[in-house]
Order: C-alpha cells, then structure tokens, then sequence
C-alpha cells in the first residue's frame, strides 16, 4: 500500500519535472518561507534573551530572522505561487489529454456503460485539470508538514514541557476526525439537491426549456424550485460547519486551560529563576502555534489522500486502458476485399448491468456486395447488431466473422478503417464544417490530416447535403454550433445530413452502417439520400462490401437486396421484401401498417 | 475608482439583502478577532515584562494573554460557521436572480444570442466551482484578517504612530502589487481565456461522452481530436502565460520594495529597544504587532477569491441590467393567472416579414396563414424551410419584423395568457427531473392545482397520448422521478418520453389552451406506437385548434387542411384528396413516399386489414 502511494506521489513529481524542473523546485520555496515564518518564536526568545543579557549579536540574529522572515517570505511566496499555478495548468493539461486518450482510444465502448468506470471518470472529468490540483495538494500538504515539524522543534527547544500540550492534540484528532466527517457527510446530503438545482437552473437558460416553460405558464414554478433547490443544495455544509465550530468550541476551551495550566507553572519558575526570560517568551509565542499542530498535521495528512485518491483514479483509468487494449491484442489487417462477407454465429450479447440479452445465440451471414435492410420494433436488437459488427461491444458467446477471420484476431484500429457510417445519435461536432465532416476520413500516421476540400465536398453532395454547406456563411470555415460567439447552430436536419456526408467520406468501406440516420429528414431529401445510398452501395460492392441500412420507414426496407427482422434480439424472419410479404408474418404486418398511411 | 466603489457598493448591499443578522454578526466577530489579538499581544508584553522584572503582576496578565490567545481561534470558527450559513442565502439569491434573469424576459431571443448565453454560463460554473461556494468565507477571512492587521497597528501605534504608518504603507504597498499580480491572473482565467479554454475543454471532453462514442471509433477520431485540444489549449494559454510573468516581474518588484521597507521598520523597533527606549515587554509587543500587521498585506487565495466574488456579483448586475432588469429580485409574484378564455382558438398569421438577427435572409417574408378555431392543419415543408420559426412565433418567442401574430385576436408576443393559448410540444422537449406527475402535469402543477385534482386529467392525458404502458412500467406509481440518477428515480426511453411530453400537452389543452402544437411528435416511435397515436389523433384534438408538423406525410393526411411551406411563404393549401387531385410539390411529396411502398409490391388486402385490426 505505502509502495503504491509513493508510487502515486512519483508520479505527479515526475510528470512536473518532465514538464518543467525549475518551476518543479520553486514551487516549493513556499515551504522555505513557511519554515521561517514558523521559527518566530524562537527569533522572539533570542531577542529577549539579547535585550535581558545585553548581547548584541543574540538581538541582531533575532531581529534579523523576523525581519528575513517577514520580508523574504512573500517574496518566495510570489514566485512560489506563480510556479505552482503554471505547473497546475500544465499537469492538468497533460493528464486531462491522457484521460481523454484512454477513454476515446479504448477499443470497446464497455466502459462508457461500465458503472465502476463511469464513477471514476465523472471524479475526474468534473473539471478541468483535476490532477493539476492532485499536484497543488501534495504542495500543500508539504507546506502543512513543514508548520507542525517546525513550530515541535522550536518548543521543545524551549520548554519540554510545552510538548504536553500536544497531548490536547488527542481529543482534537477526534474532533478532527468528526468534521471531516460532517463535511463528507453534507457532501452526500447535498448532492442531490446540487444536482436538481444545477438541472432546473440550466432549464432557466437552454432555450428549448425556456420557450416550453413560457408556453406552459411554468416560469414561476421554475423559479420556486431554482429557489428551494438551492436553499436545500448549500444548506447542509452551512450545517455541518456549525456544529463543528460548536465543537471546535470545545476543544479550544480545553485546550486554553491546559496551555493556562503549562504557562503558569513556566511563570513560576521564570519568576523564581530557574528558566530565562528568553524561554518563556519563546513559550509564550509558541503555544498558539502549538495548538494548530495537530490541525495542520491532519490537513497534511487530507490533502495527501486528496491527492492520492486522485491520482489513483486515474492510475485506475489507465490499468483499465490497458487491460482493455490486452483484450483486443489482434493484430491481423483487415481485408482489402470480401469475398464471403460477414458472419455471424452463435452471437450472444448483454449490455454491462442489463439483466436482459440484447442478442441470443444470433446466427446470421451477411453476404459480400449486398444492401441489407435490419427492421424490428424498439429494442429488438438492431443497433446492437452494428455495435457487434464494428467491434463497439465484444459478443458474450458466439463469434463474429469477417470473411473467415474472427473480428478478434483482426487490428480493431484497421478494420473500422475499413467501414463507416451515420448513426440517429450522431455527434453533433461544433467544429469547423471542414473538420465536422472531415474527420470521417483522418489519414492514419503520428499527424492525422483532414482530406482535401474535393473530397469533402464530394461527400457532402453524396449526402445529399450540399445545401446546408450553401447554407453556411463561410462555407467549410464556418464554426458549427451556437456554444462559439461565431458560431452557426444548424438544425437538426442539417446536423443530421452533417453525419452523413462524414459517412461518405470514405471511399468504398468493407461495412457501411447507416443506422436510422434520416429520421429528421423531410421525404424529399430522404428520396434524394436513398438513391445515393444505392449508388454508393453499388460503388461499396464492387469491393464486395456490405451495406446495412437500420430504418422504421419500410419504404426505404423494400428495394434493399435483402431484409432481416430481429425480434427479441434474435432473427424472426429474413429473405428479400417479396419473400417475406409472401410469408405474411411479422414483416408483411408491419409494412402494411405503414403502407396504409399511403393509400 | 468610481467604478471599483459602485461595484463595492452593490457587493455589500446584495450580502446585506441575503441575511442582515448574519451580516452584522459578522461584523461583530471580525471586531472581536480585532479586539482578541490585541489583547493578546498587549498582555503577553506586559507579561514578559513583569517576569524579567520578577514581579507579581505577571499572573494577572498572563490570564489575560490566555483569554486573547483562546478567542482568536474561537472567533475564527464561529466566523467560518457564520459565513457558511450566509453562504447559503447568497448562493440561493444569486442562483435566482440568474435564473430570473433567464426567465424575465418575454421572448428567447436573449438566450439564443451565443453572447448572452456564455454570459450566464460563465456565471453559472462559477457559482458552482468551487470560489462561488466558498466566496463568503473568503470575504469574510479577508475582513477578520484585516481586524487581526489593524489589531498588531494598535499594538504598534501605542508606541509609535511613525513606525506604525510606515509598516502600514509597506504592507499597503505588497497588497497593491499583490492584488494587481492577481488581477492579471484573474482577468485571464475569467475573461479573455475563455473562449479557447472552453474549445479545448469542448474536445477533450469528446472521447469522454458516451453519445458518440461510436462514431469516435469508427472514424478513429481520437488521436487527431488530442492533437487539436494540444493545439488549441496552447494557443489558449500562451498569452495567459506571457502576460503573467510580465506580471509576475512587477510583483517581485513591489515585494521587495514592501520587503525593504519592513526590514526599516524592524531595525528602527530593534534599535529602541537597543538604546533603552523601549522596554523589553514592550519591544515583544511591538514585534508581535509588526507581524501581525502582514494580515493586511497578501492574502494569497482568500483575496483572490474575494475579488472574483465582487467581479462575478458585478457580473450578475449587469447581466441583468443589459437585459433591462433590477440589480435585485423582484417581489414575489405567485402563480400565474388561469386563462381567462376557453375553447379552440382562431390562429392568424397576417403579412409576417421575420428574419434572425444573425441572418441576412428572412425567414418569411409577407406570410399569411389563417385558421379558424377548431381546424386540423398540417404543415409541411422541406428541411429549413421555417416550419419550427412558425411555431416559435406562434408561440410568441419571436416578434415578427412586420405583420402580425394573433391568438383569438390577442398577440402572443406581447400577451402571456395569449402565449398560454398555445399548447406546443417541440421536438427536443424536455425531460424534466421531477416526477412523471409533474412531467406530465406541468402546466396545471404551474398553475398551484393540487395533486388530487390534476391526477384526473394527467391521468387521462397519458392515456390519450398511447402512454398507458409508461404509467405500468412504473407500478403506477406518479411520484417516480424520471431521472435514473435520484432515489427512487428512473429512466424511460425515448419513445415512452415522447409520449409523455405529448400527454404534457394534451394537459395543457385541459388547463384551458385552445391551440395545440405537435412538432414531430411521434419521430423516435415505433411503427406501432405511432399508429396507435394517430388513431386516436381525431378524438383527442376535438375541441382544440390542432397544427401538426410532420414529414411522415402518412400522419399528416389526417389533419382537416394541409399547408405546404415554401421559401416563398405558403405554397399550397387545401385537403389531403384537394391536393392530390391538384398536383405540384404535396402530391409529389406523398407519391415519393408511397411510390417506396408501390414499388415494393402492393400490399395485399389481408395484410392491410391485418394491420388494421391490430392498430
């Protein structure tokens, strides 16, 4: 355990060395200059000692340390604090980029449903920087060690007897002990009410809540529960810092009568001779810093486990990547075409804490060269089937085949550079056009570049989306998304065509997934987009790829080469539309529950 | 400065408002903190003294020395419990006046100004970071530090007002070139950063989402998205850190000049006490005071927090006053009234000219659209063509440039019960974090009805928007929260909230609106869920003037009366069969879609009677 945590401490000590070895050392003059401001009083009891014995250079040496003290101690503080801000920023930067690495690059998207991780991730992703701050909470923990280690010498240089004292420390560790407790406590109290207040004050400005609230007569309301809400979120550290200044109470009652207790019996003997002016001032001046021992060991103490605990979730994260990336070791590059097509045997698959299998024992074969439609109700299994295909989720029994080869022994990496597609949860990219269509074909290698503007353009007009990029005032340079000043915020329509022309980017995929992506769209544009998808399913065969069209629209279903209905996470029927209208079963149903809304 | 005293002024009056008995105790624990260290440096001066003269009095001063030493820690903790506890009333005032804010308006034109917007969330994520939690204990440590400091000049004045000013300029002088170093600092972290702090932090953030996480695969987008935040994030912080150490440059200056002149002080008290003009109990005294003085100096942290506490109250008040509001809340103004009319209403779309600040085009420009109360309309237009404009300033979020918008003859722009008229579900409604009473009963909740009385009608709204199944899922129990991320909460999925934003709005039809609304209402169902829907879709807008936006044109044709958009306003304008017969872009439109299923093969009787049985 200690072996782990110096581990952690290495960590972040070498990350900002790596970074920057001077502003590594600096950052810690702050000490330096607390280590000064902790001797006082022992600069006091040389200056008393001088002025009672007349010895000029004890008077010198004490002057001069509280002068040093006082006017070199913001000095160092500055530069200590500039030092520490900047490598807070850096630090964050580099393990914020190293979180995100792992995150985007694990092979599955597991993680994203994995409760544990997600825990994990939320500590960590809150803000900005977090493990900036792991690195300023071992500074403070050392400026919180230097104080007591100091202010222990500097008393028992003067009195042993002041080290009694630190026996009150017992019963203030387990004062201590009970406010952190309180504090975690309202910490949990209050989570709740911190999160529906966030929630409701965030409905006040997003401007689809506030139009709903102006229609419904609601604003009041909103602002009645921003206001409760609030109240109840701040309400329960309020109360735990009151009770523990009622106990704080307490503790410095009993402290003040034993240092009462200490200070007479040393006046005592000051007054009868038997210890020096210069010891009791020494004493005197030390009591208070004394009481503050335990206080500032035990902040030592929370700020290293602050620390600890979030390096260690993040050193978590990162075992995580790579035990993840053992699991998906297959090196073999994919195909440069199919012959046989896609296979898939025996499937069985569960979502991470469902209890239910989204697939069971699922055997299908999707043939080289043809345009397959996947129809079934809400959650029948249909883009589960796409996330197996293109390896989001690894199958809990069965295999999944690309011509012969299981998808496990094939580079993950290379085969989904082999497929592409366009999901009805598409990111909405709030980047430049050029880049929010562009990273739909990255060129591999150390600098991944986004494709020439021909390319694109070609993309989009496949997509049928030409005229959202007309649309745009500064073509490809437009700034997407109303978040930027700039920004242009494009309707769902347009964000939708958006997704699909980064879906036809890539020339020619082995698997080309198309996963309700016209759902927003009007009928026109989504005539215009079926005929390019044949087009570009033609263009995608010659290559013997497959292209898989998940839609509710049956109209789209029929011209497919081939249909298949999942239901229950496993296949109901499949054959092409005349097959399966002949066989009048679920199929035949469904479609002509829609087909009746034409005729 | 004049500015610096108004933002000081309204900081101070605004604490004042949140809670007058805190703000007044602690005022009156600053004073005692003050008060304490006085004491105790006086005492135990006095103390020292009459030990090296071996004198009684020391007893009597030594308790006094005691009783300074102990209050100051006392004061301490009660001063950050009372800080906490203002804190709250603080955080509830400035939360609400943002909020109210947001909410005043009558429009949304303010939150859809990307300007504007960022505003508020900048506020907002400093109201809730962790300097917007803890300003009052930072403001008030500032205060309780400035009566130690004017403690330890008491202590010092007592034996020379020269000294004591001199240390006193020295230690003004550090705060000076402190606080402006934090200031750059600041003004960095809060202003000119942030745009491309929040570009960087927008695309590390990508690879963490689980929404898109599929397409961040496939496209293997993550390496090039750290490129760019590496980039971006540079570029962010480049400048901040030029300017800082520029900064940084003039604070070491002003540091050792403060450092020189405290060198000064001390050599000045160190050679009276040398040549015999100030006792030794007094010297220690002085000494003490000196020190303590530094607490109005730097204060590091607390100050800094202290500042964007005023920076971000400023911030508030002229949020609100850009957007023509009182720098304080309004008095309370309850619920709102109950419409006053009743019954379908007349909608009427005369000459309307609307084009978006941010667009050179109109919108619209001269369109007219009339529908008498109680009539079925569809609209239908392609992608962009202003559809879901038209609803908004039905709705009376958007006043039209020219021409005018009228609910039963009321304007909704300007009237709130007009707007109240127009029941809307948008397409992106929302799924609030309350219970499934609440989600589906909102406007009658807003209206202060209580829970007996709207459980009828949200009962019967869920059911006519085919959401009985939602109801079962959740052992019928109305109070389950629909947000997995509460106790007891729950999560539904699109189709069920689809349905249970649509019963929202059939409660609102029921709480008196006499327009109702559908933008895409049944886009994330289910074949059968729809049908389900539009089966019932006659029988559940009777009595209530009914807009209908859809692309499935297979919905649309149950409305009486269908409006085709154009770029050049209405372009058609008749009943389903009327503009078949008629031909042009509708019927073009509804062949497209049904010539899929014609080509497919026609479906055979059995089948479509099949599928009429069974929806």
């Amino acid at each position: 355990m200690i072996r782990y945590h110096l581990q952690s401490i290495g960590l972040v000590l070498r990350t900002s060395w790596r970074i920057s070895p001077s502003a590594t050392l600096i950052a810690f003059l702050e000490a330096v200059g607390r280590v000064l401001q902790y001797l006082r009083p022992l600069f006091f009891g040389l200056i008393v000692g001088g002025l009672t014995t007349h010895s000029l250079h004890l008077l010198v040496l004490g002057v001069g340390g509280i002068a040093f003290s006082e006017s070199c101690g913001f000095l160092l503080g500055t530069a200590g604090v500039q030092a520490r801000v900047g490598l807070n920023e850096r630090i964050g930067h580099h393990f914020d980029a190293e979180v995100a690495r792992i995150s985007g690059t694990a092979a599955t998207l597991d993680h994203l449903q994995d409760p544990q991780y997600r825990d994990q991730m939320h500590a960590l992703r809150e803000r900005m920087g977090a493990l900036g701050m792991a690195y300023n909470s071992l500074i403070n923990a050392v400026n919180n060690l230097v104080a007591p280690v100091t202010t222990i010498v500097v008393a028992a240089g003067a009195d042993l007897r002041l080290l009694l004292l630190l026996l009150i420390g017992v019963p203030a560790t387990w004062w201590a002990n009970r406010t952190m407790r309180w504090e975690q406590r309202a910490e949990d109290a209050s989570a709740a009410a911190g999160r529906r207040s966030k929630h409701f004050s965030g409905l006040a400005v997003d401007p689809v809540a506030a139009s709903e609230l102006r229609i419904f007569g609601a604003r009041n309301l909103l602002l009645r529960l921003v206001g409760r809400e609030a109240g109840e979120w701040r309400k329960p550290f309020a109360q735990a810092e009151t009770r523990g200044a009622a106990l704080s109470t307490g503790v410095t009652l009993l402290y003040v009568v034993a240092a009462t207790g200490i200070l007479v019996w040393m006046a005592h003997d000051a007054l009868h001779g038997r210890i020096s002016a210069a010891r009791f001032t020494t004493g005197v001046l030390v009591v208070g810093q004394l009481r503050d021992v335990v206080g500032s060991l035990q902040s030592t103490v929370h700020f290293l486990g602050q620390m600890l605990r979030t390096v260690k979730r993040y050193r978590w994260l990162a075992e995580y990547g790579e035990t993840a990336a053992a699991a998906h070791a297959g090196t073999t590059a994919a195909p440069e075409a199919l012959h046989d097509g896609l296979t898939l045997r025996g499937v069985s698959f569960r979502y991470p804490g469902s209890e239910r299998e989204a697939l069971h024992d699922l055997d299908l074969h999707l043939p080289a060269g043809e345009v397959i439609a996947v129809v079934g109700e809400n959650g029948a299994g249909k883009s589960t089937l796409i996330g197996l295909l293109t390896g989001m989720y690894d199958v809990n029994a069965g295999s999944v085949l690309v011509d012969s080869t299981p998808l496990q022994q094939l580079s993950l990496d290379d085969w989904r550079r082999h497929c592409s597609g366009a999901f009805q949860d598409h990111l909405k990219l709030e980047l430049t056009a050029r880049e929010a269509v562009g990273v739909g074909d990255l060129s591999p290698g150390v600098a991944p570049a986004i494709p020439s503007d021909e390319r694109l353009l070609a993309a989009l007009d496949d997509a049928a989306a030409s005229d959202v990029l007309a649309a745009l005032p500064d073509g490809l340079d437009t700034r997407l998304g109303s978040s930027w000043p700039s920004g242009v915020e494009l309707s769902g329509g347009q964000w939708q065509r958006l997704a699909i022309g980064r879906a036809m980017v890539r020339r020619s995929p082995l698997l080309l997934v198309l996963d309700e992506p016209t759902s927003a769209l009007d009928p026109a544009t989504e005539h215009a987009l079926f005929d390019r998808y044949s087009a570009a399913a033609k263009a995608t065969s010659r290559a013997g790829g497959v292209t898989l069209i998940v839609t509710h629209r049956f109209s789209t279903v029929a011209s497919a080469d081939r249909v298949i209905v999942l239901a229950d996470g496993t296949v109901a029927e499949q054959g092409t539309h005349a097959e399966l209208m002949a066989a009048g079963g679920r199929y035949a149903q469904l479609y002509g529950l829609q087909a009746a809304g034409y005729r | 400065m004049r500015r610096w005293v108004g933002v000081e002024r309204h900081f101070w009056r605004m604490m004042w408002r949140s809670s007058r008995p805190l703000v007044a105790a602690l005022f009156a624990i600053a004073a005692a903190r003050g008060l304490a260290i006085w004491l105790m440096i006086y005492s135990s001066g006095q103390a020292l003294q009459a030990v090296a003269d071996r004198s009684d009095r020391a007893w009597g001063w030594l308790v006094l020395t005691v009783i300074g030493l102990g209050a100051s820690p006392l004061a301490e903790a009660w001063q950050g419990a009372a800080s906490y506890a203002l804190q709250t009333r603080f955080t509830r005032q400035q939360t609400l006046l943002l909020a109210e804010a947001a909410n005043a308006p009558h429009g949304i034109g303010h939150l859809e100004n990307s300007e504007t917007r960022a505003r508020f969330n900048d506020i907002e994520e400093y109201l809730r970071g962790m300097f917007g939690v803890n300003a009052m204990y930072a403001v008030w440590s500032v205060i309780g530090y400035g009566a130690v400091g004017l403690g330890g000049f008491a202590a010092v004045a007592q034996w020379s007002w020269p000294v004591a000013l001199w240390t006193l300029l020295a230690f003004r002088v550090l705060h000076a070139t402190w606080t402006g170093y934090l200031d750059v600092l600041l003004k960095d972290l809060v202003e000119d950063g942030s745009i491309g702090r929040r570009q960087a932090d927008y695309l590390r953030s990508l690879p963490l989402e689980r929404a898109g996480g599929k397409e961040l695969r496939l496209f293997g987008m993550t390496p090039w998205l750290l490129r760019r935040y590496a980039e971006v994030w540079r570029a962010a912080f480049t400048g901040i850190w030029q300017r800082r150490s520029r900064a940084l440059r003039g604070a070491l200056i002003g540091c050792t000049v403060a450092g020189i002149m405290l060198v000064g002080s001390y050599v000045w008290a160190g050679h009276a006490a040398w040549t015999g003009s100030l006792a030794v109990g007094s010297t220690v005294a002085v000494l003490q005071g000196l020190m303590q003085m530094s607490s109005l100096g730097a204060l590091g942290d607390f100050n800094v927090q202290a500042i964007r506490a005023r920076f971000y109250e400023n911030e508030i008040r002229s949020l609100r006053s850009d957007l023509g509001l009182a720098a304080t809340l309004p008095e309370r103004t309850g619920t709102p009234r109950a419409i006053d009319q009743r019954g379908a209403a007349a909608v009427d779309v005369t000459g309307v000219t609307f084009t978006y600040r941010s667009r050179a085009e109109p919108v619209f420009r001269g369109l007219d659209l009339h529908i008498p109360a109680g009539q079925s309309v569809a609209v239908v237009g392609v992608n962009g063509v202003g559809k879901s404009t038209l609803i908004k300033l039905l709705c009376g979020l958007y006043a039209p440039d020219a021409g005018t918008v009228r609910i039963d003859g009321r304007d909704p722009a300007l009237d709130d019960a007009a707007r109240r008229r127009v029941a809307t579900i948008f397409q992106d409604f929302v799924r609030y974090h309350l219970s499934l009473e609440t989600n589906v009963a909102l406007p009658l909740v807003a209206r202060g009805i209580d829970e007996q009385a709207l459980r009828h009608t949200a009962d019967e709204a869920l059911r006519d928007a085919a959401g009985a199944d939602v109801l079962t899922r959740l052992d019928d129990d109305w109070a389950t929260i629909l947000e997995p991320g509460y106790a007891g909460g729950t999560d539904l999925s699109g189709g069920q909230w689809q349905r249970v934003a649509l019963a929202r709005a059939l409660t609102a039809v029921a709480a008196g609106a006499g327009v109702l609304v559908l933008d895409e209402p049944t886009a994330a169902l289910d074949v059968r869920a729809e049908a389900e829907i539009f089966s019932r879709f006659l029988e559940v807008t009777r009595g209530v003037t009914t807009i209908l936006v859809s692309h499935r044109l297979s919905s649309v044709r149950h409305a009486d009366r269908i409006v085709v958009l154009g770029p050049e306003g209405v372009v058609q304008d008749g009943t389903h069969d009327e503009l078949l017969v008629a031909g042009g872009p509708y019927a073009d439109m509804f062949r497209l879609q049904a010539a899929r299923f014609a080509a497919a093969g026609a479906v055979s009787d059995q089948n479509a009677e099949m599928a009429g049985e069974s929806a």
